[in-house]
């Protein structure tokens, strides 16, 4: 991904597709750069999983944003139609680049428009971990029990600017950002729990430095894709 | 010379009669009994049997599990095909009109027919999207277009458009089987239904077995050598009538059925005028920035010395298809327009 994202021959789409149309067919990972027109295609995943009786389920993520889009709506009535094993998450962080939400939805919560497909839905608040977790595994076992979509709506907050260099001049809340982070928030739950200590806390960060690292050299080791070869998988 | 039916090499055909829409609907069937990861959804392909009788019958043969009726939400449904065969299913959608293409455009063309370039050539896209193009019946101007050209823009899609019951059966076979998005347009026009104009040229013998019509290989349904004649869909029907009258005057005219636009058979085309000197297009898509100037320009491309005379493209004047039928027939490419074009071109 790290390759791809350099526009590396070695990446997940030898550099054709970049950071915004990333495929893995290893792990049936794909995304959208078109908001909320990446339901669909997930729909598709889980019917071809339905049919072929594995207990696979497709699941498909987008922000709050997406939300007002019709292919979520499209995607919310086929899927609840057909009973299709997907869970669609909406990860509410508030923002849709400058506009907040309450310029742009006309509910409260997402999960209200479950009702309109007579599809469960939960919305989760504070960056609970567990909860989410909770609500996320009752999710997949409806959806593997053949009882069709759930959508869950996350409530979050934006960390970090749109993009890369986003001053987010059009946002006042920035000084309660850090302490609704909820990786030092829970890691402070576990370790109130015993669950993590220095040692451990350390190793992980060493860890999960080491392997962007790694992958990040390995995306700047790699070579470059041939100007040549520009058209090579428009057709198979 | 008056049949075009005829098959691409010269198997004899073991001989059934059908309309153009039968042996479309004969094709699926027998790829949907060859290969069960074949489904067909879309809207009114069940009971119905489609509304140009793209499914007729399929429903009792299959079941509701494999031709499937969808909502009226094509950005939904198209999309789901498309995750479908990203999943290794070979789904044939149908559009039901080339004119709704535009309310799932994004779905069509930056997901089908980009995934595979996207993904570096790792996932393939083995889908079909059937869709009724063309006027002619007054049906106004946003169920009448054929747009094919706005298709065989957009890289990454395969495009194929049968005149004939023989091209129907052979193309939708080659399309189900391809591993690329193929867009299958069919001419309500062509299809031989009851309740439309009546085409004697809908209803042709048709091998009974799974012969399939190479994508990307035109038809030379009419040898001549004073002018050639580019043409596709309904359109080729009307140039085989408007070249029988000409015959009548000493102008022999060559018809090239494209009968796919991508790939387009590049090489016919420059065979024939290489022959005749003489190049007209007719189109029953916009006149600008489409199929007749990309034919023009296969041509001055590579030689232009080959043309004696300029190229006359006959088409829509790049105006919405009017609902009322004396204006309608004014900008549709029927047969007093081509033959004016044969006539000014060859006198050149």
């Amino acid at each position: 991904m790290d390759a791809e994202i350099f526009g590396r021959e070695t990446g997940l789409g030898r550099g054709r597709g970049g950071h915004m149309h990333l495929f893995d067919p290893t792990t049936h990972f794909s995304c959208s750069g078109i908001i909320a027109e990446g339901y669909p295609p997930a729909l598709g995943q889980a019917f071809a999983f339905q049919r072929r009786g594995t207990d696979r389920i497709a699941v498909a993520v987008t922000g709050e944003g997406a939300a007002n889009q019709g292919a979520f709506h499209e995607s919310l009535n086929l899927a609840a139609l057909w009973r299709l094993p997907v869970v669609f998450v909406v990860e509410d962080n508030d923002w849709g680049i400058s506009v907040p939400r309450s310029a742009s939805t006309s509910v409260p919560s997402n999960a209200l428009r479950g009702a309109g497909y007579a599809m469960p839905a939960e919305r989760i608040e504070g960056n609970a971990v567990e909860a989410v977790h909770a609500a996320a595994s009752r999710a997949v076992a409806r959806a593997r029990a053949g009882e069709g979509p759930t959508l869950l709506e996350v409530h979050t907050l934006r960390l970090w600017g749109h993009f890369e260099g986003d001053a987010e001049g059009y946002r006042g809340d920035l000084e309660d950002v850090p302490a609704h982070d909820p990786i030092p928030t829970y890691q402070a739950t576990l370790r109130e729990a015993g669950l993590l200590d220095d040692a451990s806390v350390q190793q992980i960060a060493a860890d999960a430095s080491t392997q962007v690292e790694d992958a990040i050299a390995f995306a700047k080791d790699s070579p470059l894709p041939d100007p040549a070869a520009a058209g090579s998988y428009v057709f198979v | 010379m008056t049949t075009i039916q005829s098959p691409v090499d010269a198997t004899p055909l073991s001989g059934h009669r059908l309309t153009t829409s039968k042996a479309m609907v004969e094709g699926v069937e027998l790829e949907m009994d060859r290969d069960p990861s074949v489904v067909y959804l879309g809207e009114d392909v069940g009971a119905y049997g489609g509304i140009f009788s793209s499914t007729a019958g399929l429903l009792d043969r299959f079941g509701p599990t494999r031709i499937i009726d969808t909502p009226i939400s094509e950005t939904g449904f198209i999309g789901l095909a498309t995750g479908a065969a990203v999943e290794g299913m070979r789904p044939i959608v149908e559009l039901m009109f080339a004119d709704f293409m535009v309310v799932c455009l994004d779905q069509i063309y930056n997901h089908m027919a980009k995934i595979h370039d996207e993904s570096g050539g790792h996932v393939t896209v083995p889908m079909v999207v059937t869709t009724a193009v063309g006027g002619g019946y007054s049906d106004g101007a946003q169920h009448s277009q054929c747009l094919w050209g706005t298709f065989a823009h957009l890289p990454g899609m395969k495009v194929v458009v049968p005149s004939n019951p023989y091209d129907a059966k052979g193309l939708i076979i080659s399309a189900i089987r391809d591993d690329n998005p193929v867009v299958y347009m069919f001419h309500k026009g062509v299809m031989g239904l009851p309740w439309m104009v009546k085409n004697p040229r809908a209803t042709a013998d048709v091998p009974a077995g799974d012969d399939t019509v190479p994508i990307g290989k035109a038809n030379v349904v009419r040898e001549g050598s004073g002018v050639t004649v580019v043409t596709v869909s309904l359109s080729v029907h009307r140039a085989l009538e408007v070249a029988d009258t000409l015959a009548a005057d000493g102008i022999d005219t060559e018809v090239i059925d494209l009968r796919s636009l991508v790939p387009l058979d590049r090489e016919t085309i420059l065979r024939s005028v290489g022959k005749t000197g003489h190049l007209v297009v007719v189109d029953e898509d916009y006149l600008s920035f489409g199929l007749s100037g990309e034919i023009a320009a296969t041509v001055t491309d590579v030689d232009p010395g080959m043309l004696r005379a300029p190229v006359a493209r006959v088409a829509n004047p790049d105006t919405p298809i009017p609902y009322s039928r004396p204006l309608e027939y004014a900008i549709l490419p029927r047969q007093d327009r081509i033959e004016a074009a044969i006539r000014r071109t060859v006198s050149r």
